[in-house]
């Protein structure tokens, strides 16, 4: 009997320490895909983006810690893309239209970041810009400079670029960077709604 | 009791599984990693598990007299390596990677082995109609999912993820249906006497 009782404890007991480990492996069961983690991470946790200058389209350099007491809309691209990185151009171009001119690069500033060193050099970034009729004061293109830099970036911003024969697919998110450098926000591609909403008490 | 031929069974598939270059190529498709290498390994560690000494198989017996802890442990470790987000990990982060391997073998592949066989007939059947209901489930999820569950894997692997597995509840429901009307195959009826020959020879020996 004592035996049995035993054997029933230790069961519950393995029960409730494997709940409370799938528990803590979901974050409380809200978070199953990786994609959902790092949007409640984002949320509960922001983290600063790295410390990195990268090569301006335009020419120059660009600090991705430093720029300004702005919010930065921010997207990772590559130029060659016609799935996911035409609807980020796409959402990235009605924000830029829906932002009212004395916040549009003063209060909020947009940021597209290409993965794809090989191919998309300065003149593809800007080519990329005029396709999307990209405001040169409020839409920055940037590279980063080494494959180094990229894939530190990409890691820090858990972005998973796998080659789908000759294309890649990504995940591919729009980033909302908050003005002291922290990303506090990572939506849908396409959910430009939820940004404008999260940034507009904020210019 | 264990053959010498089948003592290496266990090892040689773990070292297929892991030191080929089958790791990689299993691990490329969601189909693969998920259907093939997480359930091999767990057979990997459950195999190892026969060939362990016999004093193994007695203490096993001793803790969880109807193998209902092995089987809640090899669940948990299983469900916790199907998580998407933990697949993912398992792919893209070499530590989760080894991990994955590490724990499916020690923790669900060698407990099952030691003590699935001391299962009752009705947690077996419960498990199995309840795992085909989860085939059906899962399946019709992974096919309808409209986005990608997992970043290191493409969706269109996902929806014939979500078509297989569906095929495989199918089959498994059809051979519970064909056991319903027809009885089970005499082989079966064999299989089962000698199970109960092998607990009543192990309570014995305790």
């Amino acid at each position: 009997m004592w035996r049995n009782a035993i054997y029933g404890l230790t069961i519950i007991a393995l029960g409730l320490g494997g709940f409370t480990t799938l528990s803590l492996a979901t974050d409380g069961f809200r978070a199953f895909t990786a994609e959902e983690a790092r949007r409640l991470a984002a949320r509960e946790n922001p983290a600063p983006v790295p410390a990195m200058t990268l090569e301006d389209a335009r020419g120059g350099e660009l600090d991705l810690a430093e720029l300004g007491d702005r919010y930065v809309v921010l997207d990772f691209i590559y130029t060659g893309c016609h799935h996911a990185c035409t609807t980020l151009g796409a959402s990235f171009h009605r924000i830029q239209e829906a932002l009212p001119e004395d916040v549009l690069g003063e209060r909020v500033a947009l940021l597209s970041i290409t993965f794809d060193l090989e191919n998309d050099d300065a003149a593809r970034l800007l080519e990329y810009g005029e396709r999307f009729s990209a405001n040169p004061e409020a839409w920055h293109l940037a590279r980063p400079k080494t494959r180094e830099d990229l894939d530190r970036l990409l890691r820090h911003f858990q972005v998973v670029v796998i080659p789908d024969g000759q294309d890649f697919v990504h995940n591919g998110a729009i980033y909302v960077v908050e003005p002291d450098a922290r990303v506090a926000g990572i939506h849908d591609i396409d959910a430009v709604d939820d940004v404008l909403a999260y940034l507009e008490p904020r210019w | 009791m264990t053959r010498p031929s089948t003592v290496w069974a266990g090892p040689a598939l773990l070292a297929v599984l892991v030191l080929t270059p089958l790791r990689l190529w299993l691990e490329a498709s969601l189909i693969g990693h998920m259907l093939v290498q997480i359930p091999l390994l767990v057979l990997a560690g459950a195999l190892m598990a026969r060939s362990l000494p016999e004093v193994w198989r007695i203490r096993a017996a001793r803790l969880d007299e109807y193998g209902v802890l092995g089987l809640l442990l090899a669940l948990f470790v299983v469900v916790y390596w199907l998580l998407p987000r933990n697949l993912d990990a398992a792919v893209l982060e070499a530590g989760a990677g080894w991990m994955k391997i590490v724990t499916l073998v020690l923790l669900a592949g060698i407990p099952l082995g030691l003590t699935a066989h001391r299962l009752p007939l009705l947690v077996r059947g419960v498990l199995w109609v309840k795992g085909t209901a989860m085939f059906f489930v899962m399946g019709w999820l992974y096919r309808e999912a409209p986005d990608r569950l997992c970043n290191a894997y493409l969706l269109g692997e996902q929806l014939m993820l979500g078509n297989i597995m569906l095929g495989l509840g199918a089959i498994s429901l059809a051979a519970i249906l064909a056991l319903l009307f027809f009885g089970p195959p005499n082989r079966h009826r064999q299989v089962v006497a000698g199970e109960t020959l092998d607990q009543s020879q192990l309570s014995r020996a305790l």
